[in-house]
């Protein structure tokens, strides 16, 4: 029953696809469904008329009208076919476009563990994308089609089965074969295409690393060319052998149908030939008839079979269509809810559309990726109250990055509650997400001008370039800013028309930028921010550390122990706990884990050197 | 005319000037001469001022003539510079650095003169060739040439430049017009003058000039400007055309000449079936006409071509699935995967700053995307090949039926293919226009499938900006699909009218002929079912040249490109060779990495006397530690050349922003350096270019004692063991990836298993599902893993220890570290440099202090150097780096 739910889903869907001449164009395919018959007997009816014409002048006028006949209904076959091809493009074009704007929306919308690939979510979606999207949103027209091949199947079945009825019989048989048979394609085509997909994104991959920028001076530097090539020639060679076998058997079985299906035409022209000499009343028009029609009969058998079939076939392709678009999105209210709680005057919700002040509390949080046996955090408790500066360090692996990103929602726990003023942050991911501002360690470089890379965080806040300058003056950005011709109109990235790009250093103090930008937010999450920034940028962002971050609660993630002078507070972990939770001034009396890092690190700077560290055993 | 000499020799300055100065009294022209010192023309370089002539001498105290030829060079590339010197060793270095000539003293008065002569011509040629733009304060003198056309705002007229650059004349454009040559230059609308040359592309009332402007004709100017210069562009478009299908035509000979000629011999044979299967068709009409009429034949007499119909007709059924898709998908193997081999080959012969330059970065990445392109066209090209064989059976039979019948099928055809030309170059505008579109259209697709920007999405709430902005960028997309389906469908329509007009014209023919007992009917019909198959061949054609000329655009793309450095089979071929060679012999044939440094005289020099210290290598290589003498070192510092030295060393990524200036630094063997300074100093840059990654644009390098120019490609890497700042890791198996520091021995797992132990990486990799052999990345394989930025840190620096040699460089290696593994991180590259060449990068300034040197690099100059403890009591900049770290850790010591 479910099929027949897609069916009828996507039955409605492509319906909607059409445009309303499409829709008219669609509806005219049933007349158009009769010409060919009516072509076939008008033409019979020409020779018939030509042939009497041999040396009668007289009879001219009945063979220009006869033949007057034919060419109309020629071209009125053709202009109907030309609107039909027309609009099955346009619907085409328009299937395209809304799968992708479909999918684009999915990509938004999803929880976000689906953007690492769980459950191998990209395979999916790619599939879907190149094969599925048509279908689902093209089964109307195959529908109708086939509904009109009927109409033209059974006009032209009728007229060859007054010459002979062995000729219907013949020619719908020798059919057959060639409709199983390229249904037999069909689904190995399915299954070619999933089970290759693995080795031809890879063969692409490996050709694609010899050109791209990246990993460039690596491949010139350490000679990696002849390796990589060799890599690249064994998948190419094994996915051209694969090829080659599933071709050679294709072109085979498809070969000998063709022959089955045309040798026929021995049968068809045999008898009709025979027809005529033992009833020369059927006339030369009968031998015309036969041989126009025939062919066009065979065509439609074809295709009415393969139409068939494909009609449940593709419902594989849609039902996985429709599943995926059915995926979970993230919870939150939709554009036209919050307008009608607009409408609906409900002022005081708009208060509530974003934390005002948040006491982060994170209570027996646990946690492990989707692929990791490693719980990630492990029976994490944590209070932070509004305006507190964190900083939290730790070794690679520890937890710290999945501490903050558990804190936006982007997955689910498995034990324990993060909760905002008490509130459980999955009741209202929304709201919670509007409360936060971050740059994370590999923030995103948008390729776009550099006012829009840092605006974007805050779509609804509209500054003057003039404050814009001033908060990247605070982060020291706007050196990058003003270094480029356009200021703020630059566009860096790979749409620039001078190739124009940032430097790293310069990147990160934008991306700061962008996440100071959304001053709407009440908890800040800066993670590494400053590990591309040199000794002077770095300090200036210490320096200003306090006036930046205001009166909001700042998480800081950080390899430079130098933080500890700008916050209140360090939470220490070590694989997935909390072990140490203090000021700088107790964890360094506590003497643990966080003091030895910090003298780690401090003792390259201490202004006395210190002999353990330079000399040699 | 201006001159400048740098010379040390005083009388001998008087004596030229002097021959000059009368040189110039004959032509009755004036001519300034001064003489520099080579700082101060640098310095006038730097201010814009530039001499027509620069005359210098080779050996001169300071810089040397060489040198200062470069640096001007690099300041004034269209420098017209003169050697005069007494020496004649130097004439091949001079032309490295674009002499113009090379006079010898004792001979210098003809052939100098000959020399002003000869450029008293060229500039007299060239400035006919020259446009002056004058404003209150300067003036300035730009090439014709380079013009590109000229704006009228309010009172000034805009001059805007080939490369970008835009200069104001308060002028009126009638006048600027009457100064500019008619040949060349065209107003096309009353504000707008136009370099004829650099116009791209015409259309309606509209042209595309060379840097994609878009400039409006003037409706009575849109003849005039179609007229002009149609012979220039359009000419050298179709010759372009041409060589590139001459070139499609060699790759696809060399990939593979069996497929080429068996696919046009098959579709060509194929194609004719339709005329043979007419003329038995036509017996059959015959044979039946006559026994309706006369009542004579029976089916016996029939039976044989009624066979023969029948074979014919199967077989054409089999020939109409080698449709164009079809030989697609069997040319697909040898010349798709053929022509990424190629493409991949050519590729690594470019140097790396060519390819990140912006107009071959963006041309050649729209190349190496359409590597379908060859079998496209290849196949599109058997495919017509066919079709063509197929009109012309046609056309005979037509022939044999009537003359008449025969001229109007050509004619048919003829006007069919017309139409089909013409549509097609229109096309190609198609695709153009809207390529800009399409790309920003899949970027905002394939944005929010990246992690990075996934999550900032989430927390930005930007999904309505990027649905919008994705809604317009593809809006653009489709409206021009729909043009272009609308523009396909019209034409067909055209052409299929055009087919119906055909008939009616041969059908009334044949009527009347018919009438008049001049035809049978019989050959009525076969004309009608003509018409029929001519028109079925004919519009197949259409289709297939379109794919053609899309296939050809993106070759002739290709060919601009890469054709020179691609000669169909003698590179490529090279190269296969080469690579069946090492699969042989199991070595690479980059030539000499070992064997170089052995025959080489001046590495040998200390060889007797560091024979300690080589045994003290061996043996203590697997502990990464060494026993070595300070007496040692000393010896070996004294009689070695530096292992790394530059001198004068310049270079910039782009032509105005100097990325390093007259860096001159050494580093010694065994010596610790650090290379410390803010971003965008030059430190990563220098590195790159003692790892050969560049070519330097002024200056030497050398190691040990060998200048680089005299290096093979490559060479240094089989040397230093190196990390990147911006490494990359590959979608390879984890050991693959340490391997490939060094290539050779990527094979050798305990290698890799001792450079992973170094890097600190052995615990987490031993912890994976697959363990080593685990992917990174997750691109292709699913069960790949994507790392933290902190272990993909310490994978990378694992490779740099792989090929444990003796030079090290290392840039950044724990910036994404916590503490205590940035501590160990340095405290193994401390205890593996011991003893050996090694370069450090780091913000981490503390660092530093490992360091028995430290240089500091400040935009790209040398700044300061000297060790920790001088520079820190210098009081400089490094020691103000240093404090700005240091103080953030003073809570301590408090």
């Amino acid at each position: 029953m479910n099929k027949l739910k897609y069916f009828f889903r996507s039955m409605n869907l492509s319906i909607g696809m059409k445009s309303v001449p499409s829709r008219i164009a669609a509806a005219l395919g049933f007349p158009t469904a009769f010409l060919p018959m009516l072509i076939s007997l008008k033409l019979a009816a020409f020779t018939d008329t030509a042939r009497q014409l041999s040396g009668n002048p007289s009879l001219l006028n009945a063979a220009f009208a006869a033949f007057a006949w034919v060419v109309l209904l020629y071209l009125a076959q053709m202009f109907l076919q030309l609107i039909q091809e027309y609009y099955a493009k346009e619907d085409a074009a328009r299937i395209k476009r809304y799968v992708k704007e479909e999918t684009l929306k999915l990509l938004c919308e999803i929880p976000y563990k689906y953007i690492e690939n769980y459950g191998g979510f990209y395979e999916r979606l790619n599939f879907i994308k190149t094969y599925g999207g048509d279908k689902a949103a093209g089964s109307i027209s195959l529908l109708l089609g086939w509904l009109a091949k009927t109409i033209s199947f059974v006009s032209v079945a009728a007229i060859l089965f007054t010459v002979n009825p062995w000729l219907v019989a013949a020619l719908i048989g020798t059919s057959v074969p060639a409709a199983v048979l390229s249904l037999l394609q069909k689904d190995e085509t399915y299954r070619r295409r999933t089970k290759w997909m693995k080795e031809g994104t890879l063969t692409i991959h490996y050709s694609d690393l010899c050109r791209m920028n990246a990993p460039m001076k690596e491949i010139r530097f350490f000679g990696l060319y002849p390796y990589i090539k060799e890599r690249w020639r064994e998948l190419a060679d094994g996915y051209i052998d694969k090829r080659k076998k599933v071709i050679g058997r294709h072109v085979w079985y498809n070969s000998i149908a063709d022959v089955f299906r045309n040798g026929v035409y021995f049968v068809v022209i045999w008898v009709t030939v025979w027809e005529v000499f033992h009833d020369p009343a059927k006339g030369l028009g009968t031998f015309m008839l036969v041989l126009s029609s025939a062919e066009q009969l065979q065509s439609v058998t074809t295709a009415l079979l393969v139409d068939a079939v494909s009609i449940f076939t593709d419902m594989k392709y849609v039902e996985d269509f429709f599943r995926l678009l059915e995926m979970e999105r993230e919870s939150g209210e939709e554009a036209e809810k919050r307008q009608d709680r607009a409408e609906e005057g409900a002022e005081g919700d708009a208060a509530e559309e974003v934390y005002r002040k948040a006491d982060i509390a994170f209570e027996n949080v646990t946690f492990s990726y989707p692929d990791n046996v490693n719980r990630a955090l492990d029976h994490v408790t944590v209070q932070i109250r509004q305006g507190e500066k964190i900083a939290i360090v730790g070794a690679n692996g520890s937890g710290k990055s999945t501490f903050v990103s558990l804190l936006c929602g982007f997955y689910q726990l498995e034990e324990g509650c993060i909760r905002i003023n008490g509130e459980d942050i999955g009741s209202n991911l929304k709201k919670l997400r509007r409360s936060v501002s971050a740059i994370f360690q590999r923030f995103c470089q948008y390729q776009d001008t550099l006012r829009n890379n840092i605006t974007i965080s805050s779509p609804g806040r509209s500054l003057e370039d003039d404050g814009i300058l001033r908060l990247a003056g605070s982060t020291g950005a706007d050196e990058a800013i003003n270094g480029q011709g356009n200021a703020l109109n630059e566009m860096v990235g790979i749409f620039s028309d001078t190739g124009n790009n940032l430097s790293g250093g310069q990147w990160q103090k934008i991306a700061i930028t962008r996440a100071l930008y959304r001053d709407n937010a009440c908890i800040y999450i800066l993670d590494e921010p400053t590990a591309a920034l040199d000794p002077i940028g770095e300090a200036n962002i210490y320096r200003n550390f306090r006036q930046l971050t205001g009166d909001k609660t700042t998480i800081l993630i950080s390899h430079r122990l130098g933080v500890a002078s700008v916050v209140d507070r360090i939470l220490v972990f070590d694989k997935g706990r909390v072990v140490e939770d203090g000021s700088h001034e107790e964890l360094m009396a506590r003497n643990g884990l966080y003091a030895e890092m910090y003298r780690a690190q401090a003792r390259w700077y201490a202004q006395v050197p210190d002999k353990n560290v330079l000399s040699s055993y | 005319m201006r001159i400048v000499i740098v010379e040390d020799d005083i009388g001998f300055v008087e004596e030229v000037e002097k021959t000059i100065r009368d040189f110039h009294a004959d032509k009755r022209e004036a001519v300034e001469i001064r003489h520099l010192e080579s700082t101060t023309l640098l310095e006038e370089l730097k201010g814009q001022k530039s001499y027509d002539i620069y005359l210098f001498d080779v050996e001169m105290p300071g810089m040397s003539g060489l040198e200062l030829a470069a640096k001007v060079r690099f300041l004034d590339t269209n420098a017209r510079i003169v050697f005069l010197t007494s020496y004649e060793k130097y004439a091949l270095q001079s032309i490295r650095t674009g002499a113009y000539y090379y006079i010898l003293k004792d001979s210098y008065q003809k052939e100098l003169r000959m020399i002003l002569e000869r450029i008293r011509r060229e500039e007299e040629e060239q400035k006919a060739d020259y446009y002056v733009i004058l404003t209150k304060t300067h003036g300035y003198k730009v090439r014709m040439d380079h013009i590109l056309y000229v704006t009228k705002e309010k009172k000034y007229a805009f001059f805007q430049c080939l490369n970008g650059g835009v200069y104001m004349e308060r002028d009126s454009l009638e006048k600027i017009y009457g100064r500019l040559p008619r040949e060349r230059f065209l107003m096309i609308e009353r504000g707008i003058i136009v370099n004829m040359k650099h116009i791209m592309q015409f259309e309606h009332l509209k042209v595309t000039m060379r840097n994609g402007d878009i400039l409006p004709v003037g409706r009575n100017l849109n003849g005039v400007v179609k007229d002009r210069p149609r012979n220039t562009t359009v000419e050298r478009v179709n010759i372009m055309k041409l060589k590139a299908m001459k070139w499609a035509f060699g790759l696809a000979w060399y990939l593979d000449k069996k497929l080429l000629i068996l696919c046009s011999v098959i579709l060509s044979a194929v194609s004719v079936l339709p005329a043979v299967a007419l003329t038995y068709r036509q017996d059959i009409l015959a044979a039946l006409n006559a026994f309706l009429e006369t009542g004579e034949g029976s089916m016996e007499a029939v039976f044989p071509t009624i066979l023969l119909l029948g074979m014919v007709t199967a077989l054409i059924g089999i020939s109409n699935r080698l449709n164009t898709e079809f030989v697609y998908s069997i040319m697909f193997d040898s010349y798709y995967f053929g022509m990424e081999e190629i493409l991949m080959d050519c590729v690594q012969s470019y140097s790396m700053e060519e390819l990140l330059q912006k107009e071959t970065n963006d041309e050649y990445h729209a190349c190496v995307l359409r590597e379908g392109a060859l079998t496209d066209f290849i196949c599109c090209f058997c495919s017509l090949l066919g079709k063509f064989v197929g009109l012309f059976s046609l056309l005979l039979v037509a022939f044999s039926v009537s003359k008449w019948v025969f001229f109007i099928t050509a004619v048919y055809i003829a006007g069919i293919m017309c139409l089909n030309l013409n549509f097609t170059e229109r096309m190609r505008d198609y695709w153009k226009e809207i390529r800009d579109k399409e790309r920003l259209a899949q970027y905002y697709e394939s944005m929010p499938a990246e992690p990075d920007c996934a999550r900032e999405m989430r927390i930005f709430e930007s999904k309505e900006m990027i649905l919008r902005n994705w809604r317009e960028a593809y809006g653009a997309v489709f409206e021009h699909g729909r043009k272009y389906n609308l523009a396909v469908e019209l034409r067909t329509f055209i052409s299929g009218f055009g087919l119906y007009l055909f008939l009616v014209v041969m059908i009334v023919y044949s009527l009347f002929e018919l009438a008049e007992g001049n035809m049978q009917v019989d050959v009525l019909l076969v004309i009608f079912t003509l018409c029929m198959n001519v028109f079925m061949a004919v519009s197949g054609v259409a289709k297939t040249l379109i794919s053609a000329d899309y296939g050809l655009c993106a070759l002739e793309r290709q060919y601009r490109i890469f054709g020179s450095r691609i000669e169909c089979g003698e590179q490529s071929g090279e190269n296969r060779e080469a690579e069946e060679q090492e699969a042989e012999t199991g070595e690479t044939t980059a030539p000499g990495q070992w064997d170089r440094e052995d025959n080489s005289p001046e590495q040998w020099n200390h060889r007797d006397n560091s024979q300690g210290h080589r045994t003290g290598k061996t043996t203590a290589r697997d502990n990464g530690s060494r026993e070595v003498s300070d007496l040692e070192k000393e010896t070996d510092r004294r009689k070695s050349p530096p292992v790394f030295r530059t001198e004068n060393l310049c270079f910039s990524y782009r032509d105005n922003r100097p990325a390093l200036e007259d860096v001159s630094v050494f580093v010694e063997k065994g010596e610790v350096v650090a290379l410390v300074g803010l971003n965008g100093s030059g430190k990563s840059t220098l590195v790159k270019l003692l790892l050969q990654l560049h070519r330097p644009s002024a200056g030497a390098i050398s190691y040990l004692g060998r200048d680089y120019e005299s290096l093979e490609k490559g060479f240094l890497g089989g040397k230093v063991g190196t990390f990147f700042q911006d490494y990359y890791l590959f979608h390879f198996p984890v050991w693959e990836n340490i391997g490939f520091g060094d290539i050779e021995h990527v094979d050798d797992r305990e290698r890799i298993e001792k450079a992973l132990e170094k890097g600190q990486a052995r615990n987490f990799v031993r912890n994976l599902p697959f363990g080593t052999e685990t992917y990174i990345h997750r691109t292709a394989v699913k069960e790949g893993v994507e790392f933290s930025g902190g272990e993909s840190q310490k994978l990378a620096v694992a490779r740099a220890y792989m090929s444990d040699r003796d030079i090290l460089i290392f840039d950044e290696p724990a910036s994404m570290l916590d503490p205590i593994s940035e501590m160990e991180q340095f405290e193994n590259i401390r205890d593996t440099v011991r003893g050996r060449t090694a370069i450090l990068i780091s913000h981490r300034i503390g660092f530093a202090r490992l360091a028995d040197k430290i240089i500091l690099l400040d935009k790209g100059k040398v700044a300061e150097v000297g060790s920790h403890e001088e520079l820190i009591a210098a009081g400089g900049l490094y020691a103000k780096l240093f404090q700005e770290q240091a103080q953030w850790y003073r809570q301590e010591e408090d």
